[in-house]
């Protein structure tokens, strides 16, 4: 029962620091709502989304760092990062985890 | 739209406050001592660029209320005639004298970002989504440039900031050259924390300083201009 509700916990965390990722590349990027919500796991971020430049990125590890009480450190940022949304949402994940 | 009587949209003006000649945009009625005025002090840096809709939006928006604005652009910002690099002392000492030569005005100071950590920490002031810390926008920059190096280069080369400042040289950052001193300035540079910063109304407003294409934002202009009022009351 006690796994079943620790499991319960880190999936609230999960789906929460998702919500926030989300949220965080709606408002940096100005995306739509519809391609907001079709973000997955295997979409591709860097490369396939126009609005996402080097700027654009810059920008987004800040804020995500203002949000999320993070901090990135420059030499964990490289191409693998951004992507997918999978491969960012877990690296935040991995971030807020500690 | 009923206007209040004296509005007036927008005056250009370049207005001559101590050493500096300042590029300045006024909305709203020509003022009269007694009455209030919002000093708007911008974000620095692309940031600047990026709100300068938000900045009039919110000009407009404190007009359609009777209230008048000025919005001058700091020596080495946005369209100042000095075009040097930009100097944190030199902005800091043109944004008091602007606000020493609005005399017997009610001052409110009305900052986005880092416009914030030029603000004398004895002013009326209203902080839009302010940096706390300066090295945050040190950050950024470094950032944006360093992944425009890795784009270019495939990561073989690399933006050296650390040693060519403590050298005394600028480095050219994603647009902008931040002199050794600008770096040192920004470095040590925090918010006051009496500040009346507004971290309810900063969650409601997009981020339009990060955004390459900032959405327009009405809706948080008509906001911060009515927290702005409510302040000035």
């Amino acid at each position: 029962m006690s796994d079943l509700s620790a499991h319960g916990d880190s999936d609230t965390v999960d789906d929460k620091v998702e919500g926030q990722v989300r949220t965080v590349l709606t408002d940096v990027l100005a995306l739509d709502d519809q391609t907001a919500k079709s973000l997955t796991g295997d979409t591709p971020l860097f490369g396939a989304l126009p609005e996402l430049d080097s700027m654009a990125v810059a920008g987004l590890l800040t804020e995500l760092e203002d949000r999320l009480d993070i901090i990135i450190d420059d030499d964990e940022v490289d191409g693998d990062l951004f992507a997918t949304f999978g491969s960012l949402t877990a690296f935040v994940r991995a971030k807020v985890a500690g | 739209m009923d206007r209040p009587p004296g509005y007036a949209p927008f005056r250009q003006t370049l207005e001559t406050v101590g050493d500096h000649q300042l590029p300045v945009v006024r909305r709203g009625p020509v003022g009269t001592p007694g009455e209030p005025l919002v000093v708007f002090a911008q974000p620095l840096f692309e940031e600047l660029n990026r709100c300068r809709r938000l900045t009039a939006d919110i000009g407009d928006a404190l007009a359609a209320l009777g209230i008048e604005s000025a919005c001058p652009d700091l020596p080495r910002t946005g369209n100042h005639a000095d075009g040097r690099p930009f100097d944190m002392e030199i902005a800091v000492a043109a944004l008091n004298a602007f606000l020493a030569a609005q005399t017997d005005r009610r001052l409110l100071v009305l900052s986005l970002r880092g416009g914030a950590l030029l603000v004398p920490p004895d002013e009326p002031h209203l902080a839009i989504a302010p940096v706390r810390r300066g090295e945050r926008l040190l950050t950024d920059l470094k950032r944006t440039q360093q992944v425009g190096d890795a784009e270019r280069t495939g990561g073989a080369a690399k933006t050296e900031t650390k040693t060519r400042w403590a050298a005394g040289e600028a480095v050219h950052l994603a647009g902008y050259v931040v002199t050794a001193a600008t770096a040192r300035a920004l470095s040590a540079a925090r918010l006051n924390q009496s500040i009346g910063a507004d971290d309810e109304i900063a969650a409601t407003i997009p981020p339009v300083w990060r955004q390459a294409d900032p959405v327009r934002a009405r809706d948080a202009a008509r906001r911060i201009a009515a927290l702005a009022q409510a302040r000035l009351s």
